[in-house]
């Protein structure tokens, strides 16, 4: 049997094709250098199957002819190992970048350190009522003092609503975000099944969608920096998208989420899905950033400074309201003063308790219990006769323990009673906690039966950092300033300055706020809001470069050089042309054949 | 490895961008001079940063309040300064004055300048600085004094305090004060009778009772402390009695009213001896020491009392005081020294701070401690005050490294000795006197080689025949040295006529219970067969012939107030009228007076109702007088004859018990104090009368009359009649529907009638007499008073009518009339009571010169402070400077490196990176 006459044209037509479809792809390799997202691609050729000769050169067995190259596949040179690592990483990025840029607003909000903090802001109160001391008969001082204290109560006042303003934002962007991921699932839905409908269409293995391939990966890379999404490839080329283990695509469906209100915190909606109402705990990607500002970082940041500001209220006001102004009247708070809640005893009194009258007297044990949550303790000495501390003296630990109650001794009902009074907490969801401990001290004072009165206000109480304002009788009159002490027996003078000296003193008070001073309290504040933002900041560094070098891995891989692809096509074009020439020659041979073949009886 | 081109790229644009961040960063350095701008970029520098602008604003914020504080004492300190020329030359005048060479004139021009100098003194203390009256106490916007002038010459008559006794304090560092104000009442009213109690604790006092305060009911409950009893007597006595808590918790009575004493008396219990405000027996007082650490921070010791009796007339015991100094107040070092006092007379307590100043500064170097006379105290206080200097570390006491033990502990110049001096023959007289001596354990532990124990009490009898005090003391020391256990440890010295026992141990442990002296007879009754030495009685020696001819007297020697309220029963005693002051010349019987069962409030009443007794006798009656005298600050009833003659002897005039103990229970003998002792009266007892008063005062004498003074018996209406206002004669006084009276004594005086109004009257009203003799009654609250009407009954019993006053429907002020004819009634006396009066200026010179002394002191302090607090601002600037501000040299240097970097790196990019094989093909 003999070959075919035109076996040589295919051979050669074959490896013309061959080179030029590898010239293509060198091209489109070229053409997308810079790419953002182009994996480069190579093109594998493969001899085509040989044709076999019974007897050409061996009568035993048939021998075997090449019939040229053929392109079996063009395939991505891409790491899929690296990529999910990439999606990792740049869900980690994300959340540090946005809790770092979410903080410098933060920081913004403290606006420390400068003149205009509330350090300083403090500093001069305090120095106002140093220098009311001073001159305490003067109007100017009282003016300077005013001032000094609606600059402080304005500032907390901006504090509270640009905390809130943060985050209404967040939950703006939130929204804006979870759109985005929808917007996103679905077109990989989408390519999805485009991918598979391409893929199918050839044997297996063969075709391969890449640059629909590459577009969803550049889709997935945004996803993953929203979320911590989770990659899964299928066997038909379709990838599913996990969040939290939950599908968010899953081949050619995709699972809707939205942000869902929150009927429980009006300032907090959540995020689920849609028809299955699963509930996500995003912890990565901007949207866990988002969330762990809102619902972690900005809350405790809040809640520190209202209870350094609900400190600073109620202890100013004590000192206050126990002073004389110089109109001769005591009894008047200098900030606006929010009484929350009440728990009265039922029983009366021993006749004749007073704060002065020692625990012994009172028939107290040792023991202890608990308000707001704090230990009190009373020691086995202080209730023995010759060692006893006054009912004053546990009043004034109560009060220093906790950061809201007042305890005083009331006759409102009739009787004397003792009465627990929460004031101006740190936020209207703070109730007045009382516990009995080992201690007699509640049945001593009659609580059996406590009262319990809970005022609602109007307008209604928010909390401290809102509330946080100067008496408007003190602004209306700035003769009611109390400068004067009360020491039992009516306004001592104008030139009395005690009360002024004792809040002045509060600045160094080293147990005003949870044994600290405000001063140090505040320093404390706003040193751990910078040391968790450069935490944030530091992390969001250290991912960027993790990020970067992923890259640069990714790059290198996938990443088309262009001297290499000038080295294919200078190769693949002097395949072109020796295939051409090796056509030439079969050519030639079958010019000679037709041509001259014959000739001879011409 | 391949490298793709964009890789190149991208890496390189990511370099380019940290050089450019870093070039950012850089300039915003340079351009705001900062290190950081926000918490982020270094929180725990953020954190000091904040802390040290803390710092600073308070520092500056202290200094601001010391200038204050110095600008008001450098105020106060010229205005005294300028207050003591004026007493200067007020006592110049004062000797000038009291020369008999003088004429009349002199005199009037003489008193013209005190006239002068009293009003410009009235002036200086109401001065203000800037708009505030700086003597005014609270009440800075309150004239400090308030002038009551005469009506008719427009003298100033009297001046009534208008401030309070508030101190007003600088904040000058963390819980440092620093008063800045005196009030003008303890300076230029100086406390005039005051009381002192003994030394408490800040703890509740455990025991109960009640007392009176100016017949106020005080309680006293065992959970009070000193500080709340003090309080009660402040609320309840507004007007009259200032009470405080002195800085070793002693209870401190200071009567407000400069001519009233302070009256107290026990109820229950034995709350005023508890309080030692009653001096507990003759002795109270073991030798006491120094040691009282304070509890502030400033490392302050001062002595415990007063240290009284400058100038010394003897010189201080040579002995030595261990300082230990310590901590911060000691550059963290722990030293023991020995300062040694030789045995120095000094002249002022300043002279002797002085003295143990030097030694200190010798033994601890100079700038360690403080030494000074503060105030009467002496004061040793570290040199270093602030907030890390704790008072423990400044101690005295203890054994300094050479050996020395620490007497300084007892170092006190004047206690312990009896409050009131001992007359001769007051006790041992009848050999029937002992008490006993308790020597506590502590003060017998340094006597070394036995064990301590605390031994029993040692009685001392006392021997029948001593004569004088000195006798008595004689005896007591010869008994001590008879005992074993008292021998060397215990003596008895004569102190200026006061029977003083003391400890001779001076160990460090010596303390105030050491010494105990009890009555071994305890309390009543006297025996009605004692003696009335025994019962304090003694006979004043008189002699026919020598001149001033004086009645003959039987004198109290204990005062009256102890014993108030009398509580009398059917009581007896007798007076026996000798021979020489009898009208006819014969020597009558002794006459039986029965007293009838009454209460008896006070001595004016006890008084009244002796007469009225001796007015029913026949014999006795207008021969014999009972008196209200003042004798050191104290009211006493004395029995004595109205006949002034010759033939008048001691012994015409005698008196004797018929019941037991009435003359005790009279007052007139030894009231008693529950848990024994003898001793009556008002516990160290400080007078002086103060110095606008004294300047009114002696410009009175000086033109020859004092209203106040004056006796009632020699009171003429304006017409020169006399209003006949003998001895006898009854004056009541009706308010309110009651009445009550008042019997004129030999020697009533008008101020004796005008308190007398004024108690009957009560404190809502003022009773004063004027400069011009007449008496006044001041409505201050300008309430109505119903009916007010005061009648005169002679000896008969017939009404004076020339002599009654009728007012009703007060408000603002009424006058009650009682002219004054004469003014030279005392000529003769002037001089006595001018030489008098220079005891009293001298007082009011003491009283402005250590008040100087303090502000000078407090000055010292303040300068100190400024001065470190301008050490502490350049150091936290220093810091802050360091801690925040950016290093404008290395920021450039830095920005320079990275522009050259980013340069190169631009330079090399735009030439490198396009590059590929594609420009060398073809």
């Amino acid at each position: 049997m003999l070959r075919g006459t035109f076996l040589g044209l295919e051979t050669s037509k074959k490896g013309l094709l061959t080179a030029r479809a590898a010239l293509d792809v060198t091209g489109h390799n070229i053409a997308n250098a810079n790419t953002e997202g182009y994996s480069r691609q190579r093109v594998n050729i493969s001899a085509s199957d040989p044709l076999s000769f019974p007897g050409a050169f061996v009568t035993i067995r048939p021998g075997q002819v090449g019939t040229g190259a053929t392109v079996t596949s063009i395939t991505r040179i891409r790491s899929i190992y690296i990529e999910s690592q990439l999606h990792q990483e740049h869900g980690r990025s994300t959340l540090y970048q946005t809790m770092s840029d979410a903080y410098i607003r933060v920081e913004d909000i403290f606006n420390e350190p400068s003149e205009n903090g509330l350090n300083s802001l403090m500093d001069n109160f305090f120095n106002a009522w140093e220098d009311l001391s001073n001159d305490p008969e003067s109007a100017s001082t009282r003016t300077n003092l005013a001032q000094a204290g609606l600059a402080m109560t304005e500032f907390v006042n901006e504090q509270d609503r640009r905390l809130d303003r943060e985050v209404a934002n967040i939950n703006e962007q939130l929204q804006d975000r979870v759109d985005r991921i929808n917007q996103l699932s679905g077109q990989v839905a989408v390519i999805n099944r485009q991918i598979i409908q391409i893929e199918s269409g050839g044997e297996s293995g063969q075709m391969k969608a890449n640059d629909l391939m590459d577009q969803r990966d550049a889709m997935i890379e945004e996803l993953s920096k929203i979320v911590n999404a989770r990659v899964l490839h299928n066997n038909d080329g379709s990838l599913s998208v996990l969040v939290q283990g939950h599908p968010l695509v899953n081949g050619v469906d995709f699972h809707e989420i939205r942000l869902q209100q929150n009927e429980a915190d009006l300032n907090r909606p959540y995020i689920e899905f849609s028809k299955s109402r699963i509930r996500l705990d995003i912890r990565a990607g901007e949207l866990g950033g988002m969330l762990q500002m809102r619902d972690v970082e900005i809350p405790t940041v809040r809640l520190e400074q209202e209870k350094l500001v609900t400190a600073f209220t109620n202890r100013v006001n004590k000192l206050h309201i126990g002073g004389y102004g110089l109109d001769g009247i005591s009894g008047r708070s200098f900030f606006t003063d929010y009484r929350t809640e009440q728990y009265g005893g039922s029983s009366a009194l021993p006749a004749g308790t007073t704060l002065d009258t020692t625990l012994d007297q009172l028939g107290f044990t040792s023991g202890d219990f608990f308000i707001q949550g704090q230990r009190i303790e009373i020691t086995p000495a202080e209730v023995l006769a010759s060692t006893a501390i006054t009912l004053g003296d546990l009043f004034e630990r109560i009060e220093r323990a906790t950061l809201d109650v007042r305890v005083s001794i009331d006759g409102s009902l009739g009787f004397q009673r003792v009465v627990f009074e929460q004031y101006n907490p740190v936020d209207s969801d703070t109730r007045l906690a009382i516990k009995d401990g080992s201690s007699n001290f509640f049945e001593q004072l009659g609580f059996d039966n406590a009262t319990h009165e809970k005022y609602f206000l109007d307008p209604p109480y928010r909390n401290s950092l809102a509330n946080f304002s100067l008496n408007p009788q003190i602004l209306s009159d700035l003769d009611s300033i109390a400068a004067a002490a009360d020491d039992g027996t009516g306004f001592p003078g104008p030139g009395d300055n005690r009360t002024a000296l004792g809040i002045a003193d509060l600045r160094n008070d080293s147990r005003a706020l949870l044994n600290s001073s405000f001063g140090e309290y505040y320093q404390g504040l706003v040193s751990s809001i910078g040391a968790t933002a450069l935490t944030a900041q530091r992390s969001h560094s250290t991912q960027t470069l993790v990020v970067e070098q992923l890259v640069e891995r990714r790059l290198e891989i996938s990443g088309v050089n262009l001297d290499e692809e000038a080295v294919n096509i200078v190769k693949f074009q002097s395949a072109y042309e020796a295939n051409a020439r090796a056509l030439n020659v079969v050519d030639e041979v079958l010019d000679l054949i037709v041509n001259r073949l014959g000739t001879v009886g011409r | 490895m391949r490298i793709p081109n964009t890789l190149l790229t991208s890496n390189y644009m990511s370099d380019l961008q940290r050089v450019q961040q870093d070039i950012a960063k850089l300039l915003r350095q340079t351009s705001t001079g900062k290190l950081y701008e926000r918490p982020r970029d270094n929180p725990s520098a953020i954190s000091t940063s904040l802390n040290l602008s803390r710092v600073l604003a308070s520092t500056m914020q202290y200094t601001r309040n010391v200038d204050n504080g110095l600008g008001r004492l450098n105020f106060t300190e010229i205005t005294l300064s300028e207050v003591n020329t004026q007493i200067q030359r007020v006592r110049e005048l004062t000797v000038q004055g009291s020369s008999t060479v003088l004429t009349r004139d002199d005199r009037t021009a003489i008193a013209q300048e005190v006239n002068q100098l009293l009003e410009h003194t009235i002036t200086l203390s109401n001065s203000n600085f800037s708009g505030r009256f700086v003597f005014s106490g609270y009440e800075t916007l309150t004239e400090s004094f308030r002038i009551n002038s005469n009506t008719q010459d427009g003298f100033t008559n009297s001046v009534t305090y208008q401030g309070d006794f508030g101190s007003i304090a600088r904040n000058i560092g963390i819980a440092r004060d620093l008063d800045v104000n005196f009030d003008g009442h303890s300076i230029f009213l100086d406390h005039t009778w005051q009381a002192q109690g003994r030394q408490m604790s800040g703890q509740p006092l455990g025991f109960s009772g009640t007392f009176e305060i100016n017949e106020r009911l005080i309680v006293v409950n065992p959970a009070d402390t000193l500080a709340d009893v003090a309080k009660r007597i402040n609320t309840d006595t507004r007007t009259e009695v200032r009470a405080e808590v002195t800085n070793d918790f002693r209870l401190k009575l200071t009567s407000l009213n400069s001519s009233k004493s302070i009256k107290l008396r026990d109820l229950s219990g034995s709350v005023l001896e508890d309080m030692e405000i009653l001096p507990q027996g003759a002795f109270n007082k073991a030798q006491t020491g120094v040691t009282l650490p304070l509890t502030d921070s400033t490392g302050a010791l001062h002595s415990a009392a007063p240290v009284p009796g400058f100038p010394l007339s003897l010189p201080v015991a040579s002995q030595d005081m261990v300082i230990t100094l310590s901590g911060a107040a000691n550059g963290g070092f722990t030293e023991s020294k020995a300062i040694k006092l030789d045995a120095v007379t000094y002249n002022s307590l300043a002279d002797l701070a002085a003295e143990i100043q030097k030694k200190a500064d010798l033994a601890f170097g100079e700038d360690k401690l403080i030494v000074r006379d503060n105030g009467g105290l002496l004061e040793i206080e570290t040199f270093v005050q602030n907030g890390s200097v704790l008072g423990g570390d400044l101690l005295l006491g203890g054994t300094a490294p050479d050996g020395t033990v620490d007497t300084a502990s007892n170092f006190i110049l004047g206690a312990p000795y009896g409050s009131t001096p001992t007359p001769a023959g007051a006790a041992g007289t009848d050999g029937n006197d002992r008490f006993t001596i308790d020597l506590g354990p502590d003060a017998y532990i340094t006597r070394p080689g036995e064990t301590p124990i605390d031994l029993n009490p040692v009685e001392i009898n006392l021997d029948a025949s001593a004569a004088s005090l000195q006798d008595i003391i004689d005896d007591i020391n010869a008994q001590i040295l008879d005992n074993r256990y008292l021998s060397g440890l215990v003596r008895a010295e004569d102190d200026g006529g006061r029977l003083r026992i003391i400890t001779t141990q001076t160990g460090i442990q010596v303390g105030i219970d050491d010494l105990i002296l009890r009555n071994s007879v305890p309390g009543p009754p006297v025996p009605a067969t004692d003696t009335l030495g025994a019962l304090g009685f003694y006979v004043e020696p008189t002699t026919g012939e020598s001149a001033p001819p004086v009645p003959a007297q039987v004198q109290s020697s204990f005062g009256w107030p102890g014993a108030i309220p009398v509580v009398l029963g059917q009581q007896s005693f007798s007076i026996d009228l000798g021979p020489g002051s009898s009208i006819d010349g014969t020597d009558p019987a002794p006459v039986t007076i029965t007293m009838p069962v009454n209460v008896y409030g006070t001595e004016a009443q006890l008084a009244a109702e002796i007469n009225n007794q001796i007015a029913l006798s026949p014999v006795l009656k207008n021969a014999v007088i009972a008196v209200v005298v003042n004798r050191g600050g104290t009211n006493f009833v004395d029995i004595q004859t109205t006949n002034v003659g010759s033939g008048v002897e001691g012994t015409d005039l005698q008196l004797a018990d018929v019941d037991a103990g009435m003359l005790a229970l009279l007052g007139l003998g030894a009231p008693t104090i529950p848990g024994g002792g003898t001793q009556p009266g008002i516990g160290e007892i400080t007078e002086a009368d103060n110095m606008i008063n004294t300047m009114i005062q002696l410009r009175d004498e000086l033109l020859g009359y004092s209203a106040v003074q004056s006796r009632l018996s020699d009171l003429h209406d304006v017409n020169g009649v006399s209003y006949d206002l003998a001895p006898g004669t009854e004056i009541r006084i009706f308010s309110d529907g009651s009445s009550s009276s008042f019997i004129v004594q030999r020697f009533s005086t008008m101020q004796d009638l005008a308190d007398a109004i004024e108690s009957k009257l009560g404190v809502s009203l003022e009773v004063e007499v004027q400069r011009d003799g007449r008496i006044r009654v001041f409505n201050p609250n300008n309430s109505v008073v119903n009916d007010i009407r005061i009648e005169a009954y002679g000896l008969k019993g017939q009404r004076l009518s020339a002599f009654e006053e009728r007012m009703s429907g007060i408000s603002g002020r009424l006058i009650y009339r009682a002219e004054l004819a004469s003014r030279t009634t005392y000529e003769d006396e002037r001089f006595q009571h001018l030489t008098n009066r220079i005891g009293n200026v001298d007082r009011a010179l003491e009283k402005i010169t250590s008040t100087l002394a303090i502000i000078g002191s407090r000055t010292r302090r303040l300068d100190l402070t400024l001065t470190q607090n301008d050490t502490l601002n350049v150091n936290t600037l220093d810091l802050q400077n360091k801690n925040d501000n950016a290093d404008m040299a290395e920021a450039i240097i830095k920005l320079k490196e990275r522009e050259n970097v980013l340069n190169a790196a631009l330079g090399t990019g735009s030439r490198v990176i396009p590059t590929t094989l594609f420009d060398f093909l073809r």
